[in-house]
């Protein structure tokens, strides 16, 4: 059986705005209230 | 679905309670909302509220496909679309993603032809779909 893949999240927008430019990928913000 | 995220996008996930000061940067008044942002923060795409997975993969990759053709990726664009209207042929995203897939690929080879097979698609599917009487005038 395959093992699932995990969504490799990150809490940091500046820094994540520094690696869209880097890798050219747009970034997916996930506004959330549930429990974490 | 961990996937596509993974190969496709930086993800942030921002708590509300955590990160209350990014709901107003990125002008989000409720929550679940989902945005695909460039690199200049500039806002794509919008899902908002709870959805189904299904209906959220076809939303999320019915984004990627307009964050595409956004870029002018005219030929990436028609791709994604394509893509989800063949995968998730169920999903309220597939008859958008019917119509994209047919304007782009009339941006990418400026032959109008394209519109006018997308308007024939419609006659055989999703007949009652707002998407359906919008492409009605390429007929």
């Amino acid at each position: 059986m395959a093992a699932e893949v995990a969504t490799q999240w990150t809490e940091d927008v500046d820094q994540a705005l520094a690696e869209s430019k880097k890798a050219k990928k747009a970034l997916l913000l996930d506004f959330t209230a549930a429990p974490m | 679905m961990a996937t596509f995220i993974n190969n496709n996008f930086i993800p942030v996930r921002l708590h509300v309670k955590k990160h209350p000061e990014a709901m107003p940067r990125f002008n989000v008044d409720w929550t679940p909302t989902v945005l695909i942002v460039d690199s200049d923060g500039k806002e794509l795409y919008r899902i908002e509220d709870y959805l189904p997975a299904d209906e959220f993969l076809g939303q999320l990759q019915l984004g990627f496909g307009h964050a595409q053709f956004t870029k002018k990726n005219f030929a990436d664009a028609e791709r994604q679309f394509r893509d989800v209207a063949e995968k998730l042929p169920g999903t309220d995203a597939a008859a958008e993603a019917t119509y994209w897939a047919g304007v782009s690929r009339y941006k990418a080879t400026n032959d109008a032809s394209a519109l006018k097979a997308t308007g024939q698609a419609f006659k055989e599917r999703y007949q009652n779909s707002i998407w359906a009487k919008k492409a009605s005038i390429w007929t």
